[in-house]
């Protein structure tokens, strides 16, 4: 977006008399808070879907009765929430018990700085672009952790501990498949990653057809990925049937809808992340652009919601052996497989079959 | 466990994505088929078959034409021979009744003709009593009693479980009626006495 500043700044002289930082400053804020307006709508309206797809896998309808087809129910809900009373326990850590909920969403909305829309829409190019969403999102971890922790309750505290464990476990099969990718890309950043996968083949340049290391790395990061989304097979943190709600349990009102308003626009971020990583991002057939970076992760979150009505929950011992003895090897494999793919066959891609 | 653990890992995650695609190729299945719901006010089961297939498109029937919903007295047609209130093992149906003119009436069920001269000034069923055995339905020779496909009673006051078919008008005119008859009947005994 900077460039877009610029020109901005260069075409009206009024703005070439206000100084740099608060010509930038105003303008960084007016794109968060744009960005936030995105972020908001369609967790919102992930939030509905969510609902209407569980109803429709389930037999029934799902939310059908506020606008057309219950298209209106998340704006009522949000409504409802903030009008809820905001409950502290008398117990609880106060400062920390308010401020957990920010972290988490804080956590997942910097994630969208470096997602690529398009060639032109993206908040900032950084030439760390995936190491900084991996970065970033880690902090979602404390969040929870300090949710947990300033409850001052059982079950809370478990769910925290649980979501703890978990995250940082996925993270490590999670990172060695992105750094295959990053191997094979020569980048770090999101752009650069979708500029590789551009070419005059299309869709035969994707990351995911590259080689076959780099088709089995998708599925070591996505399902890491939901793991780390704390989703259904993996919702152990807020395993109702044993938890409560997990970190949850103590929150009501706004504070409370924070959480699933980061839940709900992970979903979003992680199909973001593995479209610009594997898909090709806003690269596609015929015209290039938003349509298809939206449309792809669009199907990520649709695929998450259907993962997470399909299956069950894993145990705590499953989940571990899931991430250690078998994720983690075979991200293992990947990131050498990958490294010998790009030292012996250098400019082959599509499973080696084009050059 | 007789095979080594390698072939076992594999098999493992074999059998993992196996069943992994036979669990979301049946949810993909019902995502794509009608809900089964029944938005209840708006689509009533006990429509007829004709409204409800309008409205609802799901795989579920609309009520049988035998389901056992409140029970309905034709009074027209009824001869207060209080069949039904011998039937009922919990004396549910209350009635009350006066002679009247003598006329035929027609059977609900099969048109055959039964001769009417007793009127029912009273003819009250417990609702909230009732089992829905439908024994009462068995004996009358009429069919003049009978269930309808009516479910939604739900009430507040035991009181208005009650339902009656005779009101109270009806029911003064009907003993107006009676006594009148009666006058008659007595002075024709009279002259006949003298």
């Amino acid at each position: 977006m900077k460039e877009f500043a610029d020109i901005i700044r260069n075409a009206l002289p009024v703005f070439k008399s206000i100084p740099d930082a608060l010509y930038y400053g105003i303008w960084m804020l007016l794109v968060a808070g744009a960005l936030l307006g995105v972020v908001s709508v369609i967790a919102g309206i992930t939030s509905w879907v969510e609902r209407r797809v569980a109803g429709r896998m389930m037999s029934r309808f799902g939310p059908n009765r506020v606008g057309p087809q219950g298209s209106l129910q998340w704006i009522a809900d949000g409504i409802k929430c903030l009008l809820k009373e905001d409950l502290i326990p008398a117990l609880a850590d106060k400062p920390l018990f308010r401020l957990a909920p920010y972290i988490v969403f804080a956590g997942m909305f910097a994630t969208w700085v470096v997602f690529p829309f398009s060639k032109k829409i993206i908040v900032a190019d950084l030439n760390i672009g995936i190491l900084y969403v991996l970065a970033v999102s880690s902090l979602v971890v404390i969040g929870i952790l300090m949710a947990g922790w300033a409850s001052n309750n059982k079950w809370s505290l478990l769910g925290a501990m649980r979501a703890v464990a978990q995250i940082v476990s996925y993270e490590v099969p999670s990172v060695l498949a992105v750094l295959s990718v990053v191997l094979v890309s020569g980048t770090l950043s999101m752009q650069g990653i979708v500029e590789h996968q551009r070419g005059g083949s299309g869709v035969l340049r994707w990351n995911i057809f590259h080689d076959p290391f780099l088709f089995i790395a998708f599925f070591v990061f996505f399902i890491a990925q939901i793991a780390e989304g704390n989703r259904t097979p993996f919702d152990l943190p807020e395993a109702e049937s044993e938890l409560v709600a997990g970190y949850s349990t103590e929150y009501s009102g706004m504070r409370f809808v924070m959480f699933y308003f980061a839940e709900w626009a992970n979903l979003f971020v992680i199909g973001a992340v593995s479209s610009t990583l594997f898909f090709g991002g806003w690269e596609g057939p015929f015209i290039a652009g938003i349509h298809w970076f939206i449309l792809k992760s669009c199907f990520f979150v649709f695929l998450l919601m259907w993962i997470r009505w399909t299956l069950p929950r894993l145990r705590v011992d499953q989940l571990m052996t899931l991430s250690w003895k078998y994720l983690t090897p075979f991200a293992f494999v990947c990131l050498v497989g990958a490294a010998a793919w790009i030292l012996f066959l250098p400019d082959r891609y599509f499973m080696g079959m084009l050059k | 466990m007789a095979q080594s653990g390698f072939i076992n890992y594999f098999r493992n995650i074999y059998e993992a994505a196996v069943s992994i695609a036979k669990g979301m190729r049946i949810t993909l299945k019902t995502f794509f088929s009608k809900p089964v719901t029944v938005q209840y006010p708006e689509e009533n089961p006990a429509f007829t078959a004709e409204e409800f297939s309008r409205l609802y498109s799901g795989p579920l029937k609309p009520l049988s034409g035998r389901y056992r919903g409140f029970l309905t007295v034709q009074m027209d047609i009824c001869t207060a021979c209080e069949a039904c209130a011998r039937a009922c093992p919990i004396a549910c149906i209350a009635i009350e009744h006066v002679k009247g003119e003598r006329t035929k009436v027609k059977s609900r069920l099969d048109a055959k003709e039964t001769p009417k001269l007793r009127y029912a000034t009273k003819f009250d069923i417990d609702i909230g009593k009732c089992m829905y055995c439908g024994l009462c339905v068995e004996p009358c020779p009429t069919g003049a009693i009978y269930f309808t496909r009516t479910f939604e009673g739900a009430s507040y006051d035991p009181g208005e479980l009650i339902l009656h078919f005779v009101n109270e008008e009806e029911a003064n005119r009907l003993k107006e009626i009676a006594r009148k008859l009666e006058e008659d009947t007595k002075k024709a005994d009279d002259k006949g006495a003298m």
